[in-house]
């Protein structure tokens, strides 16, 4: 079957391998949303298996996992089943299924849907494969990722280029730094990167392979390298402009380089907490509170520590689990001292915005009064000023 | 207990999928001598999916403070939103507040935190709570162009996943405002059509496209852009709208009253002493002074601080 990598010319022009097409090209991601949408409704599309394949590629490529979730089962039933056997379409709904179980952090999920289709032709079974194993990867169990790599022969499949070797490429590369070869990771991104340039596929969307290779050249010492990766990356993913993508750049790009990074590591835990992404979430989150202690911003880093431990908690990932609750622990405890009535009011007005005249007009105290109990109130809570405050009450 | 179809009806919703199903299952329940429950769930479902005026409702603190909010009474919508409320749209509320006051970061941290409590509670759908497109103008504000742009771009997509037009174009008004400033004018004429049929609605994003033509220089269609959007202000009897249309007219009358060598040594000012503004455009120093001091008499300002205000702040340039 021609897969998703190899537009048929047969079918070119039709919605769904525009949508194809846009999302290859990079650029404008509501653009490919948009083509995708219209795929599945169009009368053309609708029906055949590989043109819904292609919608959910446009669909998940721009964070519409929802829409993506909601018509996956058309690969099952509704479409026209003469055009593809059951088997080719039943393996195509577990990897539809997988990678939006994978998106959203339910590494679980993902892991037996993947596991679990027996796969028909060997281009589907190998891209099941390269799924699994980035899955294995994220969840933590790089052994397991190990052998399925072994198990499908990636080696000696890697050798020939081919519309799959980008994707396999990039699994043994997750393998590789997983591991502790940061070099091997990297080569093997360089060249998924040729693959997809000579395929003509120029987006971040299918793969974020210049970042990847980023954090591996980075994590082999070789830094300007991985500045100029994270660079690129960045700019190829603002093209695309979808917030797990950018997120994800952002994300990079903070780690490697110089400066403290955590403007751009703030921004990123936002985006990727919009996108749902919980699983790179808690890992940006684990990363921006080692920095936000390494400057003293000790409140801010035990929210984002916090907030990781949350994240870690739905992807069930046991590093992440144990970072985050080492990294609460050691942090000086938040101050449990319990606020008395008139601190309590005087802090939630001022957390809401009134200035101190204000509070004390209100409560019938003298400035000087308020200011006594605001700086009690700082003190007990551990924030070092009105700023803090409002992480400092939701802590409690 | 609520009709089975009144659920289903709400659950589409909530998501923002399938609103053709959601729509027909309401308009079915509403046929069917439904309880006064269900007829209050089946509305806003319409409501939401754009098929009927988005009924008034004052019954949550957070609604009052909303449409004090609306009326610019920020004193007392504070006063409102003072009570603790953890729900979404008690968040939401305040980061309105907050915007509308300058606070853009508390603003931003209001609208994020108005987003984890509607996902939470199952509401991904932009109809029933934008917050998406709201926390992307309170970052553009705040100086953080990169999370504005993709958390408009991806408040679009969801947009138009649920396809009701006032969403749609409330969404694209977002998108007109943290992205390429070229289409601007582009998108918000399109969202302004999008939110025709949706009453006060369409205000902002008509307010906005008055501003983004006065940016592109295109004075007149500016001034007759926001002449009629303050007649539909005066017509919908929106206090703070007709002022704000009121005042946005002024100014764009005054600066028309420059003229093109004037309006070049004020653009240039807001950035530039006047030494650097003579350099720029050949002239000497003294007739850049001469310049602006025409121009801070023609638009009513006392020096150059103001003058940077209302030139680049309100996003109007002169012509």
């Amino acid at each position: 079957m021609r897969t998703m990598l190899r537009p048929d010319r047969r079918r070119t022009g039709c919605l769904a391998s525009k949508a194809v097409h846009q999302t290859f090209g990079g650029a404008n991601f509501p653009e490919a949303a948009r083509l995708a949408h219209a795929a599945l409704d169009a009368r053309s599309c609708r029906d055949d298996p590989v043109c819904v394949w292609r919608a959910m590629i446009g669909l998940i490529a721009s964070g519409d996992l929802i829409t993506a979730g909601a018509h996956a089962g058309r690969l099952l039933d509704d479409v026209n089943p003469g055009l593809a056997d059951e088997r080719r379409r039943h393996t195509m709904h577990a990897q539809v299924r997988g990678q939006i179980a994978r998106l959203s952090g339910d590494l679980t999920t993902a892991r037996v849907v993947l596991a679990s289709t027996p796969p028909a032709t060997s281009s589907l079974r190998l891209l099941s494969a390269a799924l699994l194993v980035e899955v294995l990867v994220d969840a933590g169990d790089v052994d397991e990722a190990e052998k399925t790599l072994l198990a499908n022969d990636f080696d000696h499949e890697l050798r020939q280029p081919s519309a799959m070797r980008p994707m396999l490429l990039a699994a043994r590369a997750a393998v590789h730094r997983a591991k502790g070869h940061p070099l091997a990771a990297y080569l093997d991104y360089l060249i998924c990167g040729q693959d997809f340039l000579a395929m003509g596929v120029t987006s971040t969307a299918i793969l974020p392979w210049r970042g990847k290779a980023a954090l591996a050249a980075h994590a082999a010492q070789r830094v300007e390298l991985a500045q100029r990766l994270a660079a690129a990356e960045l700019a190829a993913a603002r093209r695309w402009g979808e917030p797990r993508v950018v997120g994800t750049a952002l994300s990079t790009l903070g780690r490697v380089r110089g400066d403290d990074g955590t403007a751009l590591l703030a921004d990123s835990a936002d985006l990727l907490a919009a996108a749902g992404a919980q699983h790179e979430l808690a890992a940006t989150r684990l990363e921006l509170g080692r920095r936000l202690t390494a400057r003293g911003d000790i409140t801010a880093a035990r929210g984002e520590y916090a907030s990781a431990h949350t994240s870690a908690t739905r992807t069930e990932n046991p590093a992440h689990l144990r970072q985050a609750a080492e990294a609460l622990a050691r942090l000086a405890p938040a101050p449990a001292r319990a606020l008395t009535r008139q601190e309590d009011l005087v802090a939630r007005l001022a957390e809401a915005g009134l200035s101190n005249r204000a509070i004390a007009q209100r409560l019938f105290l003298t400035v000087h009064t308020v200011e006594a109990h605001l700086s009690n109130v700082y003190r007990k809570l551990g924030a070092s000023g009105r700023k803090d405050l409002s992480g400092a009450l939701r802590a409690r | 207990m609520l009709d089975e179809r009144t659920a289903r009806a709400v659950q589409l919703t909530n998501r923002g999928v399938d609103r053709v199903t959601a729509v027909a299952l309401a308009r079915d329940v509403l046929r069917s001598n439904p309880s006064a429950r269900d007829t209050h769930h089946c509305f806003l479902v319409l409501a939401h999916a754009g098929e009927v005026a988005e009924p008034p409702t004052h019954h949550t603190a957070a609604a009052r403070a909303s449409a004090l909010i609306d009326a610019g009474q920020h004193d007392e919508a504070l006063e409102v939103l003072l009570s603790p409320d953890e729900s979404a749209e008690h968040f939401f509320a305040r980061g309105r507040l907050n915007q509308e006051q300058g606070h853009h970061d508390r603003a931003y941290a209001d609208f994020t935190a108005a987003g984890r409590a509607a996902e939470a509670s199952g509401v991904t759908n932009p109809a029933v709570l934008p917050w998406r497109s709201a926390a992307a103008l309170s970052a553009h504000d705040a100086g953080r162009p990169v999370v504005a742009r993709s958390l408009a771009e991806s408040a679009l997509v969801a947009a138009r996943r649920w396809g009701a037009s006032p969403a749609v174009g409330r969404a694209l008004h977002a998108v007109a405002l943290t992205g390429d400033p070229a289409r601007a004018v582009d998108r918000l004429t399109t969202a302004v059509h999008l939110l025709s049929a949706s009453g006060a609605c369409v205000l902002p994003a008509r307010h906005s496209l008055a501003q983004a033509l006065a940016t592109q220089g295109r004075h007149a269609e500016a001034a007759r852009t926001c002449a009629t959007t303050h007649t539909i202000a005066r017509q919908l009897g929106n206090p703070l709208w007709i002022q704000r249309t009121s005042e946005l007219g002024e100014r764009l009358d005054r600066l028309s009253l420059l003229t093109p060598q004037e309006s070049r040594s004020a653009v240039l000012a807001c950035a530039m002493s006047n030494r650097e503004v003579a350099a720029e455009l050949g002239v000497t120093t003294r007739t850049v002074e001469l310049h602006l001091s025409q121009v801070y008499r023609k638009l009513h300002v006392k020096g150059r601080r103001e003058l940077n205000r209302v030139i680049l702040r309100l996003g109007v340039t002169p012509p």
